[in-house]
């Protein structure tokens, strides 16, 4: 089987990744799952991305291990508890004492000179609860690459973390092992819920000499929302790490478009609506431009699969289709997930993958 | 500069000197212009002598040996810079050198056309000169992978002309080869060469035999002609008399007594040939030849590529008729072997060749069209494919007339053009028909002018007539490729039919259409294999094009697939015509080029071969109006397909509704269990004309639909809503076609209940048709799980079922194996949990 699809999938929170889980769902019933070559997580979607690459093999196992993740939610209060300063200790003797030294090394590790924060506690609850001590090396499916983002907000830059590589730009490729926690945490730091995530790495420069700096990590969709950029066919391998050239993308955006109108008059409030607004322009110019790379003939064709869609505008839907006035209230955070908010949301994305497929698909892709 | 001789100089003549003469003061010394005279052998050009310094050009071993001044005399035409000037060298040490031709020669210039630029001039020429002697001295001259030049013959375009079309024989090593060539006379002053026959071989004692070994058509005009091909490259310098020849030629043994021999004993042989089946000969005529002398030299020189072995390189020379009579008395006399005679036949020997050395030559014309050193200017182009194929073309009106032109120039083997129309006046604007053929059959017409195009390769035939019904008598299997360029709607459904009916594969079918202005263009291609035809692949490009979430086909919708019929049609001659399009001849010949060149490159790779594609054309537009979309091309794998028992229609299931069947399936193993049953619509349409059912669609189950192990039964929520939303979409083309559902586990065959349902045909619709397809994907569970684990299979029964029984009748109730306990009943839709169990769900009937 050739690997020609790219997947982007949003960021939103637990509403993302339940929402993405159930268009993972229609991908593994359209049988499309073993034709991705590359998976692209922002924030949620890292989550669900990660769940997923690094996660049994078999699909209903790893339904199960996301439903289970998502409705008992990313508890943080018990991340403290972890967090103690005697439990940090313990965590650090233990993983040097398992021969993983340089996983939780004096610059990868927790920051000693900051206590450690909110952000740190969700890497560790990932840690504990998901992932444990895997690397992005560590992908589940051969032939499936990972590439999950984060915004270092010292420089601006786009941190990518990846199964092959992981660095930025600026500084190049980290020569340290990367936790799939600690990705998935830093690319989940919503900006105005979560406080960003310091981490000293060791960056392999392209002139070929190697430096440590430090980079302040935070919510990727502040760069990217869709996680499209990392898919864009033709990259040039001088400027970036991440060259796939997929020819068919499929986007799975957990975005809700039109925000509702509300005045906040609260500097909190309007901090949190000033970054929900960059957050839809950029996920806007993210789906203008999947558009025309598919005009262009630059890729052959993209299915975008949008939580935050019109029902009215979907073409056939179907007869039980979950509204979206349905999901559209659903907070951007990691709380467990009742039932019945979980089930409308990922029904609403296993509806909505499987109706635009069979619209988008070319027969090279079926 | 010096000048011996005031020679009028043009204008251009002028230019050149002076412009020399800037060369050489600006050369410091390496290059000097030394002498300038009117030219005594070319009336009007003026020779310029020059010296080129070569003392430092790097040396190689076996390169040209050059001094360290060269001397060259330039001669420059009097329309100088319009006609590019030539150089020679006042001495023969170069002959024999590459690019050296009649030993003093030197060829600059491949084609002075292209390489030649008048605004350089003599600066240019220079340059050129300079690098002559630059490749020269490193032994460059003959670069491996150009092409050498053949020696050059001054021709005399009286002497006549040959075209040369076989191979020539090559000189083995230890001899000259002789014999003769076979020529068909063509007309009054050309004839092809068409064969070779060596001495040694057993020549033809009949002229009806000889045109056999040639290949050549009953009644077609042939003989012989004497030839030699020398063993080595003639390095002399162009003979101006036949002495000259003769000379050089003695230096390869092949002496002026083997010439007069060869030449009267070939003339003998013409006279056997051509008199035998002619009028009885009388004395007068032994002083007129049977045939033109024609003397063919052949000499090793010829080259495609660098160091391979060289190809033969013919001239001709036109012999007086004398020679015929001084060969054949020759023959009679020295090579009678008769003693007696000897003498006298040295006599006549010595005084041919004395004749011989009188003699100017007259080289005649050469065409080369032989294999050996030509190359095809459509080799490596998509047209490449056609030749030495059998093609079809229905239809030899405004695309394909221009089609069968291009497949017949291209050389295809055979060409079969069919058409039952005559050339009327009005289509003389755009199809390439002339006055005097009003009247006549276009097919005839066409056919008789392609056969023209290489009579030596390509047969062109007629089928003048009804095509639905010539075409039953034709058996289309030996041929490559059919276009169907008819743009007939009964001719696409006749062929769809033929085809599907057919047992055997059919070959490559191209459906060629153009728009209703000649603006746009369509070829569907349905390959060799392919589950469909051109109908099949026409319906499906109006599918592709009304679904196409882009709209980048709107423009081709209302050219072609319009959903209303159209209601302005050209009549250009009202009431004597059939409606037509609006397009020039410069339209229709561009459409037809791009639609051909498409196929083709289609074709021409078989590992990328599409088996169904369909490629969009568009005119280009005014510079001033949006530019229109270049050529694309949409392409599909086959179909899956299942043969309906009753009726032996073809049940043509696209992959796309296949698909959606298995994600449905795989869906319902997921989360409703492997064994339970589940099901949808299916939307496509009947066509009785050709006997196909289209499956274009498939969607899974209506929320209210009921799913257990044993039974389904189809809901109606939605099916309406979605039915008439596909239909808006595609533009009527895809409708409610049927049921589809599932026997995991099972054979895909009917059960009880299934066969009753059949007969009442309970359809989820308001306005429900009276027959329906129905579709049973299943299989034993080793085929089951391969179909939803790798999307190889399943099993599939389909029957299109007629309502029997009366609409009102109540369905048979689902007879459940009462062993299996209580039921799970599953909704349809996206439910992810069963209804439990309860005994039988009420139904959900309106």
């Amino acid at each position: 089987m050739t690997r020609t699809i790219g997947l982007a999938l949003s960021g939103g929170g637990s509403r993302a990744a339940a929402f993405h889980l159930g268009c993972l769902r229609a991908l593994n019933d359209r049988d499309l799952l073993d034709r991705i070559r590359v998976v692209s997580g922002i924030s949620g979607g890292s989550l669900l991305a990660a769940l997923w690459a690094y996660g049994p093999p078999d699909f209903a196992d790893f339904d199960t291990r996301a439903t289970d993740l998502l409705r008992s939610g990313l508890q943080l209060d018990i991340a403290r508890q972890a967090f103690r300063p005697s439990a940090a200790v313990r965590n650090l003797t233990a993983a040097a004492c398992a021969g993983t030294r340089q996983l939780f090394s004096r610059h990868s590790g927790v920051s000693v000179a900051r206590p450690a924060n909110r952000t740190d506690a969700l890497a560790a609850v990932l840690t504990h609860k998901a992932f444990g001590t895997q690397t992005m090396a560590d992908v589940t499916h051969p032939g499936l690459a990972v590439v999950l983002t984060a915004t270092d907000l010292a420089t601006t830059n786009a941190v990518r973390f990846g199964s092959t590589r992981s660095g930025c730009s600026r500084y190049g490729t980290i020569t340290e092992p990367i936790h799939v926690a600690t990705a998935v945490a830093a690319s989940a730091a919503y900006p105005a819920i979560l406080p960003a995530l310091e981490r000293t790495f060791t960056f392999q420069h392209p002139g070929g000499h190697q430096q440590q700096h430090t980079v302040l990590l935070t919510d990727g969709g502040v760069y990217d929302n869709l996680g499209l950029s990392v898919l864009e066919p033709g990259r040039s391998p001088h400027h970036t790490q991440h060259v796939y050239d997929v020819p068919f993308i499929i986007s799975c955006d957990a975005g809700l478009g039109e925000l509702a109108l509300k005045a906040p008059h609260f500097m909190p409030g309007r901090l949190n609506r000033s970054f929900a607004t960059v957050h839809r322009k950029a996920q806007d110019s993210a789906r203008s431009r999947l558009h025309e790379w598919a005009a262009s003939g630059r890729i052959d064709g993209f299915a975008l699969a949008y939580l935050g869609m019109q029902d009215d505008r979907l073409p056939a839907p179907p007869a039980d289709l979950v509204p979206r006035s349905a999901v559209a209230a659903y907070p951007t955070n990691f709380a467990a997930m009742a039932r019945g908010d979980f089930e409308t949301i990922t029904t609403r994305g296993e509806q909505l993958m499987r109706t635009v497929l069979p619209m988008y698909l070319r027969p090279a892709h079926r | 500069m010096k000048d011996s001789t005031t020679p009028e100089l043009t204008e251009g003549q002028q230019l050149a000197l002076d412009q020399l003469h800037r060369i050489a003061q600006a050369s410091q010394g390496s290059m000097a212009a030394t002498h300038v005279t009117a030219s005594t052998g070319r009336p009007g050009y003026v020779e310029a002598r020059i010296s080129v310094g070569c003392a430092n050009l790097p040396r190689t071993q076996g390169a040209l040996r050059l001094r360290s001044v060269e001397a060259v005399t330039l001669l420059i035409p009097p329309n100088f810079p319009f006609a590019a000037p030539s150089v020679r060298t006042r001495h023969t040490r170069f002959a024999g050198a590459p690019h050296v031709n009649w030993g003093r020669h030197l060829c600059l210039y491949r084609s002075t056309a292209t390489e030649w630029d008048p605004a350089d001039g003599m600066y240019g020429f220079v340059n050129r000169l300079l690098d002559w002697f630059e490749a020269g001295a490193a032994g460059e001259l003959d670069r491996p992978g150009e092409p050498l030049h053949p020696p050059n013959a001054l021709t005399d375009h009286t002497a006549g002309l040959l075209v040369i079309r076989r191979d020539a024989p090559v000189a083995r090593p230890d001899g000259p080869w002789l014999g003769a060539a076979v020529l068909h006379q063509v007309g009054d002053t050309r004839s092809d060469v068409v064969g070779w026959l060596a001495v040694e071989d057993p020549w033809p004692a009949t002229l009806e035999q000889l045109r056999q070994t040639a290949a050549l058509p009953a009644g077609a005009r042939a003989f012989l002609a004497p030839a030699v091909v020398t063993t080595k490259h003639l390095t002399f310098e162009y003979p101006l008399t036949a002495r000259d020849l003769v000379e050089a030629l003695a230096r390869d043994h092949i002496t002026s007594r083997l010439l007069l021999g060869l030449t009267g004993f070939v003339a003998d042989h013409n006279r056997t040939l051509l008199h035998l089946d002619g009028d009885a000969q009388d004395e007068d005529d032994e002083d007129t030849p049977a045939a033109p002398v024609h003397l063919l030299l052949g000499t090793p020189s010829r080259g495609i590529a660098g160091d391979g072995p060289r190809q033969t390189h013919l001239v001709a020379w036109h012999l007086p008729d004398f020679a015929d009579q001084i060969g054949r008395l020759a023959v009679g006399t020295a090579f009678s072997g008769r003693p007696y005679l000897a003498e006298l036949g040295d006599e006549v020997i010595q005084f041919g060749t004395e004749w011989l050395d009188r003699l100017p030559t007259r080289w005649m014309r050469i065409y080369e069209a032989r294999p050996e050193v030509t190359v095809r200017r459509d080799q490596a182009t998509p047209a490449a494919w056609l030749r030495g194929k059998r093609i079809l073309v229905l239809g030899a009106g405004a695309l394909g007339a221009p089609v069968a032109d291009m497949c017949a120039r291209a050389g295809a083997a055979h060409l079969t053009v069919a058409d039952q129309a005559l050339v009327h006046p009005g289509i003389l604007a755009r199809q390439p028909y002339t006055d005097a053929d009003i009247g006549h059959f276009k097919a005839s017409v066409l056919a008789d002018r392609l056969n023209r195009i290489d009579p030596h390769h390509t047969r062109v035939e007629a089928l003048v007539g009804d095509i639905t019904t010539r075409l039953s008598e034709l058996d289309l299997h030996p041929f490559d490729l059919i276009w169907d360029c008819t743009a007939n709607r009964i001719v696409r459904a006749h062929l769809e039919r033929a085809r599907r009916t057919d047992i055997a594969p059919w070959p490559h079918l191209a459906t060629l259409m153009i728009g209703h202005h000649a603006t746009r263009g369509l070829a569907a291609l349905s390959a060799h294999g392919a589950t469909g035809g051109g109908a099949d692949v026409l319906r499906r490009t109006a599918l592709a094009a009304h679904t196409d979430t882009t709209h980048t086909f709107d423009d081709l919708i209302e050219d072609f697939f319009p959903t209303k019929p159209r209601t302005e049609l050209f009549q250009p001659e009202p009431g004597c015509s059939d409606a037509t399009f609006t397009g020039s001849a410069a339209d229709v010949t561009a459409l037809a080029g791009q639609l051909v060149t498409g196929v083709l490159y289609a074709l021409a790779d078989p590992a990328d071969r599409p088996t169904m594609a369909t490629l969009i054309v568009r005119m280009p537009a005014s510079p001033t109006s949006t530019q229109p979309a270049g050529p694309r091309w949409l392409t599909w794998p086959n179909d899956t397909l299942v043969t309906d028992k009753a009726t032996g229609y073809d049940v043509r299931i696209t992959p796309a509704a296949l698909a959606e069947m298995r994600a449905e399936a795989r869906r319902g193993a997921r989360v409703r269990g492997s064994r339970v049953e589940t099901g949808g619509t299916l939307l496509g349409v009947v066509d009785d004309a050709t006997g196909v059912i289209f499956v274009d669609e498939a969607t899974g189950p209506p929320p209210d639909s009921l799913l257990t192990e044993t039974y389904f039964r189809h809901g109606l929520d939605g099916v309406g809503a979605h039915l008439g939303a596909r239909r808006e979409a595609t533009g009527n083309i895809s409708r409610f076609l049927g049921m589809w559902h599932t026997h995991p586990h099972t054979a895909a065959q009917p059960s009880a209940t299934d066969r009753a349902a059949m007969t009442s045909l309970t359809l989820p619709l308001d306005d429900a048709p009276s027959r329906a397809l129905v579709l049973i994907a299943g299989g034993p569970e080793s085929v089951w799980h391969k179909w939803l684990a790798t999307g190889d299979g399943p099993d599939l029964y389909a029957h299109l079922a007629t309502r029997t029984a009366s609409a009102a009748a109540e369905p048979p109730s689902p007879q459940l194996p009462a062993r299996l306990g209580p039921v799970t009943w599953w909704p349809g839709g996206y439910a992810t949990r069963p209804h439990g169990p309860v005994p039988f769900p009420r139904k959900a009937r309106p």
